[in-house]
């Protein structure tokens, strides 16, 4: 078969899975192999455990090869039979599955992020393996601590497993008669990559090992800036002839399908089976059911900020895939026909986050990371920001909505009688600053100590993260650069509606006082229907009016600045990474489940505003939801999302790719943060409730990922259709 | 001061590229198929949105005149003890009670529009005045246009130009391009459609032609009244014979408004009358494009 038939067959293979995979299908060899491995290595120190465990599945994990595959590396998924089901619910059932560390079942992967490609790529597995032995010696001639000896002896047998299980991919794909795989898994089974088809192998195998490992937490691994990393790969390949530019395309083209093929059926929004909720969903799917991320575009050390390679990554996303998910970097230097051809893509539904690096990367600069390290930052599942060297495990901050009401209510009577809306906001920031000097307390007592203890705990992602070898510290313990606090500022929306109402009803037109307005969101409105009215018909954020749009500008900055503030240490250095992120993924739906009613009219109970959209109902155009989100001080904020629906005539023909650049160019020229966009009419949608059969195809953008919309529970569904659908 | 009835963003099907349409009230004709009937009377009125309409009866509460009452769960309200007060509307907590005309200056309609010119400049953009009929309001028009045109902004009215000659020609002046309609060549079917002869808007379309304006030709298909291949060859000869323009848009008639007359509580005249079919439309389109026009369609890419 030729590249061009094959990328083709795996394209069709794509497609017949996303329409005809059943959602009860699941990963049984995955489960049983965790299972198994967890019993040989019972007793052990943890990071022998890891490394035994891992060695012991990867010898092990089925090494499929299909007749069609450009790339090697898939799963097993299939629908369990009576036996593998009563033993996989019986692995579920287990009481200790559910805790969330050193979860003895699935063992623990912290996952949810970029790994050190650049690496793997420059030294391949022989140079981890040497670097760790390496290590070894010099701790052994130090007379280093034993914990020390056994993390690093642990990653020793980690990457040695690796390399096993790519030796087997390369034998199976000998004996199926696929010669020429079997010799580039041969190559990178230990060497470092010498072509662009062998760095893409090695790359795809590498995840597919975290993903095999990886359980309780979502194996959301990002790849990296693919179109920078491999471009001297790419253009080596041309140059001698090895590579075209047409079948570099359908290696891309493979690539994609296997990230694809990876995802299960369902997303995550399902309900949960043991509460009595569908057979699918994010426990039966946990294992796959997670964006892949492919980072392309934007500024690089040289300043270019797209290459050849930008351009043709681009040309192969496939608007039907539900996986990958490509993170666009746009600058304001793209070529025209880069950032059209971006447009074009946006507009046929396909699975893109547009970042803006005009504001990302001053962001990250203003979080205290070096300028070579924030010009290569990424993004990893779901719109988390990623650069190189970099963990988290402690955040600050949370819905702004319940700041807001916390220090407006005690209980269900008004806490103070503020005699202005500044006295409120200095009451939020007060509110803020004890959670931020408390979490930041603990940050400098766990990163900022110097020795750091040996590390207890080791997992794969260890093994790929820069730094650890060196400092023989996993990434929570020191072994990385970037320690990072997140610091969540979370609804906007709602906080400034909330803000924006409290201004005008209580303070600027004086319609009732403070204490009348607790009463009337004590009992939701019921004895004040009057006033709901008033609080309703107060500016809302989406609506380009300055008069809420300030509020969202001053609450973000009020946070910020206490943010920035409290990063600075006793002696006047700045000794705490935030990263500000504004993401909600879901969360609004239950934040706001458990909130009273608040002083912009939204009864109790009602959801908050998602991720960087205005509450829903709030739109009235597109032009001013962006112009709105816009004046956000995004040069301060790292990541977040924005869901943007828009009806298909919108951006239909000609004249519609015309209004898609020009939207997007003008929001991100303004300073825009993301955005990611679903091309959906509601009626569309409401077919596709009443005939799920004939739209399995139709991708819709959730926060960072994305998700067939049939096969999302009715309560996901009909969130997403509540969102302003934008058109005219 | 010109009664606005809405100023709409990011709209697409009011010119080139992405526009703001600011909406004027008032109009002259009485078309059967008009899709906007809030805009027919030059006043501000009352609009009911049954859909909408939560029942709590704070509008009720709020009308001092005794205009509002409640019956079966349903609001009801008499015109004639209104007194035009609007309390209803600022009571109504779901929009269901909504003010059909709001006064606005030019400067605060160029203010509002202003706000997308970034969109306008990246897309061939720009601004449209439409209605109702927006040559009612000339000096509204001109005076507008002319702030947004100091910057930079394009400017476009959608017009029946059933206006005097004197008024199609100060806005000519002032707007970069027309869009108007031949609703019918057929003058009796006209007078039935709209209640008025198309020889004034005929001799205007000749005008405009003759002081150089950018005019965009627009044939509303509606079965009945201009779906047929006469009419359309009778329209194509009259452009040829009196004018220089020679593109025409067709637009397919729709029945999209059908809410709008319910919280008016105005029966829709045209809402026995069958769509256009897509067969119908190409069969126009390629008459239009023998007789050597660029056509447009919003429906079919005949």
């Amino acid at each position: 078969m030729k590249m061009q038939e094959k990328a083709s067959a795996s394209h069709e293979e794509i497609i017949e899975m996303l329409r005809n995979k059943s959602p009860l299908s699941t990963l049984t060899e995955h489960w049983f192999l965790l299972d198994e491995a967890w019993k040989e290595v019972e007793g052990l120190p943890q990071p022998m455990q890891f490394a035994k465990g891992l060695t012991y599945i990867l010898e092990r994990a089925s090494v499929p090869v299909a007749e069609h595959d450009l790339f090697l590396g898939r799963f097993i998924d299939k629908v369990p039979d009576d036996e593998e089901e009563k033993r996989y619910k019986e692995i579920w059932s287990r009481e200790e599955h559910l805790k969330p560390h050193h979860n003895p079942i699935v063992m623990h992967n912290h996952t949810h992020i970029t790994l050190d490609w650049k690496s793997i790529l420059r030294h391949g597995l022989s140079g981890y393996i040497s670097k760790s032995e390496a290590k070894l010696k010099e701790l052994r001639d130090a007379g280093a601590d034993e914990k020390e000896l056994i993390f690093i002896e642990s990653m020793l047998i980690a990457y040695r497993a690796c390399s096993t299980y790519i030796s087997r991919y390369s034998e199976a794909a000998k004996e199926a008669g696929q010669d020429e795989l079997a010799e580039i898994c041969g190559e990178v089974a230990l060497g470092a990559p010498s072509t662009f088809r062998e760095a893409l192998q090695l790359f795809l195998l590498i995840l597919n090992i975290d993903y095999l490992y990886a359980g309780n937490l979502n194996p959301t691994i990002c790849y990296g800036r693919l179109d920078e990393m491999l471009l001297p790969l790419y253009e080596a390949d041309l140059a001698a002839g090895r590579l075209t530019r047409e079948d570099a395309g359908y290696l891309i083209d493979d690539f994609n399908c296997k990230a694809c093929l990876t995802l299960g059926r369902g997303e995550h929004q399902m309900a949960d089976p043991r509460q009595g909720g569908n057979i699918t969903g994010f426990d039966r799917n946990n294992a796959y059911d997670d964006p892949t991320y492919i980072v392309i575009g934007g500024y690089t050390a040289k300043g270019k900020p797209s290459s050849p390679l930008t351009k043709l990554f681009l040309e192969r996303i496939q608007p039907r895939y539900e996986n990958p998910l490509y993170v666009y970097r746009w600058t304001k230097e793209d070529p025209e026909d880069v950032f059209e051809l971006l447009c074009d893509k946006l507009r046929q539904n396909s699975s893109i986050l547009v970042y803006n690096d005009e504001t990302v990367i001053p962001a990250m600069l203003n979080a205290g990371i070096a300028k070579e390290d924030a010009l290569e930052y990424t993004m990893h599942g779901c719109n988390w920001p990623d650069v190189p060297s970099y963990s988290t495990c402690i955040s600050v901050g949370g819905p702004i909505p319940k700041m807001i009401m916390a220090i407006l209510l005690d209980g269900s009577s008004l806490r103070r009688n503020y005699g202005s809306i500044d006295e409120i906001y200095e009451a939020v920031g007060d509110h803020f600053r004890a959670s931020v000097r408390e979490r930041f307390a603990a940050y400098r007592a766990r990163y900022r100590s110097d020795p750091q203890p040996p590390s207890e705990y080791l997992s794969i992602t260890e093994c790929f993260t820069e730094g650890v070898i060196e400092k023989a510290r996993n990434i929570f313990d020191g072994g990385v650069r970037y320690p990072v606090v997140y610091t969540l500022i979370r609804n906007i929306g709602t906080a400034a509606d909330i803000m924006a109402a409290l201004d005008e009803v209580a303070f600027t037109k004086k319609i009732c006082t403070l204490e009348q307005l607790a009463k009337a969101l004590e009992d939701d409105f019921a004895s004040a229907p009057e006033l709901r009215t008033q609080c309703l018909k107060a500016a809302k954020f989406g609506t380009d009016n300055n008069a809420v749009d300030k509020h969202a500008v001053r609450l973000m900055n009020t946070l910020l600045d206490i943010v920035d503030q409290e990063s600075v240490n006793e002696k006047g250095e700045k000794d705490v990474i935030s990263f500000n992120v504004t993401i909600t993924d879901m969360l609004h739906i239950q934040e706001g489940a458990t909130l009273c009613a608040t002083p912009d009219g939204r009864r109790c109970g009602a959801p908050l505003s998602e991720n960087l959209s205005p509450t829903v109902g709030n739109v009235e155009s597109v032009t001013a939801l962006l112009n709105s989100v816009s004046k956000l001080p995004f040069d301060r904020i790292s990541s977040g999302a924005l869901n943007v629906r828009l009806r298909k005539d919108a951006v239909k023909g000609d004249e519609g790719l015309v209004r898609m650049c020009a939207l997007l160019s003008a929001y991100l020229e303004k300073g825009g943060l993301q955005l990611q966009l679903s091309v959906a009419d509601t009626a569309e949608l409401r077919q596709a409730q009443e005939h799920p059969e004939d739209y399995k195809d139709l991708m819709v953008r959730i926060t960072g990922y994305s998700a067939v919309f049939v096969d999302m529970s009715r309560n996901s569904q009909e969130e997403f259709i509540r969102r302003d659908e934008l058109s005219v | 001061m010109s009664t606005v009835f809405n100023i709409q963003r990011f709209s697409i099907h009011d010119g080139p590229g992405i526009r703001t349409t600011v909406f004027l009230k008032g109009c002259p004709l009485r078309c059967l198929w008009c899709h906007n009937p809030e805009s027919a009377i030059p006043s501000s009125e009352l609009g009911y949105h049954a859909n909408r309409c939560a029942g709590c009866g704070l509008c009720v509460k709020a009308c001092k005149a005794g205009a509002r009452s409640v019956k079966d769960g349903k609001i009801l309200h008499d015109a004639s003890l209104c007194k035009e007060c609007y309390a209803c509307v600022d009571a109504c907590p779901t929009g269901a009670a909504e003010l059909y005309g709001k006064e606005l200056s030019p400067e605060e309609a160029a203010e509002i529009a202003l706000k997308d010119k970034r969109y306008y400049d990246k897309s061939g953009g720009g601004v449209t005045f439409s209605g109702g009929e927006p040559l009612l309001y000339p000096e509204f028009v001109c005076r507008t246009s002319e702030i947004l045109r100091r910057s930079g902004v394009h400017t476009a009215v959608e017009t029946s130009l059933f206006a005097s000659k004197d008024i199609v020609t100060a806005v000519a002046s002032c707007v970069d391009l027309f869009m108007v309609d031949i609703k019918t060549m057929d003058e009796e079917l006209h007078v039935k459609a709209t209640g008025h002869s198309n020889g004034r808007i005929l001799e205007n379309i000749r005008l405009l032609s003759e002081l150089g304006a950018e005019v965009l030709v627009r044939v509303p298909v509606v079965p009945g009244f201009s779906d047929g291949s006469d009419n359309i060859r009778k329209t194509a000869d009259f452009l040829i014979e009196n004018t220089r323009f020679r593109t025409v848009e067709l637009l397919a008639m729709h029945k999209l408004a059908t809410h709008k007359y319910e919280a008016l509580g105005r029966d829709y005249p045209a809402k026995d009358i069958p769509l256009p079919d897509d067969e119908t439309m190409r069969t126009l389109g390629n008459i239009l494009k023998e007789k050597g026009f660029t056509v447009k369609c919003a429906v079919s890419e005949s």
